[in-house]
């Protein structure tokens, strides 16, 4: 069934003022139903009354029937963006579009799973008055927040940026669980920089919005904010002086020297505006090319440019997710996953790799190129006469194939091992004769690493953490397309050392019993010391640092 | 007297507390100074039975000899630290007196005049106080004991009615923070005061609350018409989520309880060589900024914050700076814990006790009878 999806291209403000529409269409043929809502089999709009808290009826879908091919939401007035219909039909499309982005064969080249185990991903959005919006996986649940500022009423739910970049967190939620309950910073500042990348990329996917852009920047990203500003109204709304005018700048040139180790949401620009810049050159580059390639002006091919760059682009920061170790992970670990992904796209083309180096090293992240090095394709005896769709559906044939080859896995000899879901997924390179979809496993194993606490009584003195590995394989080959290990070192500990006491200072990290409500049931907004023994402790719910727990 | 006493009653989830302190006149004659900290208990359930503030009130009077007390002191605008003074007036006609009182500085009339961030965090935490207690009224079945004593202890128009009153406790009236001059309020001659917190501006504990969709009913099945997931959305995942949107109010209840603990005034006292700290219900918050203020110094005598609760412990770091171990002199060290089980929230923590216990000789005021008292003497 096709069906179409009205979609805000930007946020309201942000398209009036760059003189844009508001809205495009999105079709959709992949879903195998619509109910009013929008409700499909993995994402559910249910919107309240923010008054009387009763839940207000979806958006009403209307199914292709007699010579029309095509379904839609029916909405009152399709032009009003206020209205309610019109707000719950464009936070379902902007969250279904950002799932697709992912998922896409260009990309992971498979279905993402929420972390919450559940089908469906529920999305609030008129969540009520804040101005905020959220990804809470105890929920299951998106929330969107609406807030005035001057005189006008700001709906997060109609700013593409901002559901994308929620979006973002839910999915890579699914993606790599682990750094919902991750103490590094990095791991929380990774979220964070996925979210602003998604959003990111969710801009780039706006053919109407690209048009726009290198219309009014003679065909440059270099120096717009069109695309660097992420969530643009919002930032505005809440600086009326404009002196800011968005929430984050993808163009700061900041370097982690430069950021308190322990603060993720600094953190994340590091890494968020260092792929920026890679990006940036490599649409300066593909536009030289095509210049030289039509011989026409750099506008007239910037287009083309930021279009396959942004694809090239997006293949490399969603793909390197799926490579990440599980556990704790640093900007690093994703830097080494990047490259690797990379090498899978390109293997004989090192342009994009050695930017990436540069732009690491510049930024301090790591300090020599050798820090980037990252084992792929490559053969292993262990692999070759393993029966691989037995490792991928059985755990106990997973389980006893890492346990043989820890050494494959770069596991330590004397820890109990855990094996993740194995994906099987099936992802579209590009080839000079033409594109090819390789299959791959991917095959992921955690173990606990114990680390003093940092924290004085009552915690207890010893944390746990995960660490792990992954191993990509290639189905038919049966090669190693990449191998990446949780790499972490004295520097990591202390950052993890700085987090926990900066929260334990704060009062919002509480153990046990003490992060519970007067109900017995968990504080929304606290993270979670959870002990496991008079000795032993692992934090649950950082994430939370991100979104939800308001800044005193 | 020659030594200086720090008597505790127990009131059982509150706090009272009698400093007395051997100083001079200013003729030079030896005289007893007493200052009286807080008089309350928390205004429901077994922990909060007002009839024990009457043998309080009578012991304090037998020890004045007929003067007023030379300092009041008002740690924060909880009613179970100040509805005692309050109750025995109404009540008995207790009429206890003070040459001077200190009041938290937010207690000023003024105050939100002249704090206006103040002001429009507080208006926020009040407004979702009203909200959280309509929400309540009309879901008795949340309303637990734990639950019944907090929103009890913060509500705003009873606690004004007692600031109201203690206001003209003292003949001479100080809304105090650290900063504020108290060299000559009460005017202590042998000993020394010194405010370690709040701040002037308590505007940095008025945390933002969190939203909560209270307009739903606790009951369900008693909105199942306007309550009910959409075709196709699993009944369970819409519940849990309903739940959760409104699980803010326990945060934010607890937001407001911490938000008053942490304009709790907290002050030391120096004696011949001692170093006593009243912490009032000084929340981990609080800590942390006289932390970064650099205030904190060793301490002989900790009052325990907030009835030995987990947040009212200062952290690791504070607290291995006001009991370092060994004590840095070799002289006893005592913390007294005023409280009462099964009243708050996982108060008072077991792990906040011990953690006590194995740095200085930690004392109860549950080991002495309703309404009667610890001492604790420093000698000259």
């Amino acid at each position: 069934m096709k069906v179409r999806l009205p979609i805000m291209i930007q946020d309201p403000l942000t398209s009036r003022y760059k003189g844009m529409r508001l809205q495009e269409s999105f079709y959709v043929t992949e879903e195998p139903f619509f109910l009013d809502g929008p409700v499909t089999m993995r994402l559910a709009v249910v919107d309240f009354d923010p008054e009387t808290g009763a839940r207000v009826p979806g958006a009403r879908f209307v199914p292709p029937a007699g010579g029309r091919a095509v379904g839609y939401y029916a909405l009152a007035n399709p032009y009003d963006i206020y209205a309610p219909d019109f707000i719950q039909v464009n936070a379902f499309s902007t969250v279904l579009k950002t799932l697709y982005m992912f998922e896409e064969a260009d990309t992971l080249g498979r279905p993402v799973a929420w972390a919450f185990g559940a089908p469906q991903l529920l999305i609030v959005p008129r969540a009520g008055e804040w101005a905020n919006a959220f990804y809470e996986r105890d929920s299951h649940s998106l929330q969107f927040f609406y807030f005035g500022a001057g005189g006008q009423r700001v709906y997060t739910a109609l700013s593409r940026d901002i559901v994308a970049h929620e979006a973002g967190h839910a999915i890579l939620d699914g993606i790599a669980p682990d750094l919902y309950n991750a103490c590094t910073p990095q791991s929380l500042a990774l979220h964070e920089a996925v979210a602003d990348l998604t959003a990111l990329l969710m801009a780039f996917s706006s053919h109407s919005l690209r048009r726009v852009v290198l219309e009014q920047t003679g065909g440059s990203i270099r120096d717009s904010t069109a695309f660097s500003a992420v969530a643009e109204e919002f930032g505005r709304a809440l600086d009326p002086a404009g002196r800011i005018g968005y929430l984050r700048s993808l163009l700061d040139p900041i370097t982690m020297d430069q950021v308190p180790r322990s603060e993720p949401h600094a953190l994340s620009v590091v890494l968020s505006a260092g792929l920026y810049q890679v990006m940036v050159r490599l649409h300066e580059w593909l536009k030289q090319r095509y210049v030289q390639e039509t011989g026409k002006s750099e506008l007239s091919v910037s287009g083309r440019a930021l279009g396959i760059g942004a694809k090239w682009f997006k293949s490399l920061v969603f793909r390197a997710l799926d490579y990440l170790p599980p556990g704790e992970i640093t900007f690093a670990d994703y830097g080494r996953a990047i490259l690797a992904a990379d090498q899978a796209l390109f293997p004989d083309n090192d342009l994009l790799r050695e930017w990436i180096r540069q732009e690491f090293i510049r930024r301090r992240i790591v300090s020599s190129p050798e820090q980037l090095a990252v084992e792929t394709d490559f053969e292993h005896p262990a692999l070759q006469n393993t029966d691989l769709q037995a490792l991928a559906e059985s755990n106990w044939a997973a389980y006893f194939f890492a346990n043989e080859h820890r050494d494959l896995f770069g596991a330590p000899a004397d820890v109990p091992l855990r094996v993740r879901p194995r994906l099987d997924v099936s992802k579209r390179y590009y080839f000079r004769e033409g594109s090819r979809v390789v299959r791959e496993l991917i095959f992921k194993v955690s173990w606990d690493h114990y680390e003093p606490s940092g924290l004085g009584r009552p915690f207890p003195a010893q944390r746990q953490i995960t660490m792990g590995a992954t191993l990509a394989i290639d189905w038919e080959t049966r090669r190693v397309r990449a191998r990446l290990v949780s790499q972490h070192g004295r520097q990591e500990q202390s950052d993890r050392d700085a987090l926990l006491d900066r929260l334990a200072c704060a009062g919002l990290l509480l153990p046990g019993a003490y992060a519970m409500g007067f109900d017995g049931k968990p504080l929304r907004a606290a993270v979670r010391a959870e002990i496991m023994s008079d000795e032993l402790m692992r934090v649950r719910r950082t994430a939370n640092l991100l979104h939800l727990i308001p800044e005193g | 007297m020659d030594a200086l006493r720090v008597r505790c009653y127990n009131v059982r989830f509150g706090g009272a507390i009698l400093i007395s302190i051997p100083d001079r006149t200013s003729a030079g004659n030896p005289i007893t100074r007493h200052i009286l900290i807080d008089v309350g208990n928390v205004l429901s359930g077994a922990g909060g039975q007002d009839e024990l503030f009457a043998p309080v009130v009578q012991d304090i009077e037998s020890q004045l000899h007929g003067r007023p007390l030379d300092l009041y002191v008002m740690t924060h605008e909880h009613l179970d630290h100040i509805q005692g003074l309050p109750y025995v007036h109404a009540r008995l006609g207790a009429d206890l007196r003070a040459r001077h009182a200190w009041l938290t500085a937010s207690a000023a009339p003024d105050y939100y005049d002249r704090h206006p961030e103040a002001q429009r965090r507080l208006d926020a935490l009040r407004q979702a106080y009203t909200r959280i207690e309509g929400f309540l009224a009309a879901s008795p079945g949340l309303l637990t004991p734990a639950l019944q004593a907090v929103l009890y202890n913060n509500d705003p128009r009873r606690t004004a009615d007692c600031v109201d009153f203690l206001r003209a406790v003292g003949r001479q009236t100080w809304y105090v923070y650290r900063g504020y001059d108290i060299s000559r309020r009460p005017g202590l001659r042998d000993a020394r005061l010194e405010i370690w917190a709040p701040e002037e501006d308590v505007s940095i504990y008025y945390n933002p609350v969190l939203p909560m969709a209270l307009n739903a009913p606790a009951d369900f099945s008693l909105a199942l018409d306007t309550l009910s997931p959409p075709a196709g959305v699993d009944a369970g995942a819409f519940y849990n989520l309903v739940e959760m949107r409104r699980r803010g109010f326990m945060d934010n209840l607890l937001a407001i309880d911490r938000a008053a603990n942490n304009t709790s005034v907290v002050f030391s006292l120096e004696w011949h060589g001692w170093r006593l700290l009243f912490a009032g219900d000084a929340e981990t918050r609080s800590w942390q900024t006289m932390s970064r203020q650099g205030v904190l110094r060793p301490v002989h005598f900790l009052k325990v914050s907030h009835h030995g609760s987990f947040n009212g412990l200062p952290p690791a770091p504070i607290l291995d700076t006001l009991l370092p171990q060994p004590a840095p002199d070799g002289r006893p060290r005592y913390a007294v814990v005023s409280t009462f089980p099964e009243t708050y929230n996982n108060v008072p923590a077991a792990a906040v006790l011990e953690e006590l216990a194995s740095r200085c000789t930690l004392r109860s005021t549950l080991d002495v009878p309703d309404g009667a008292f610890l001492d604790i003497v420093f000698p000259p």
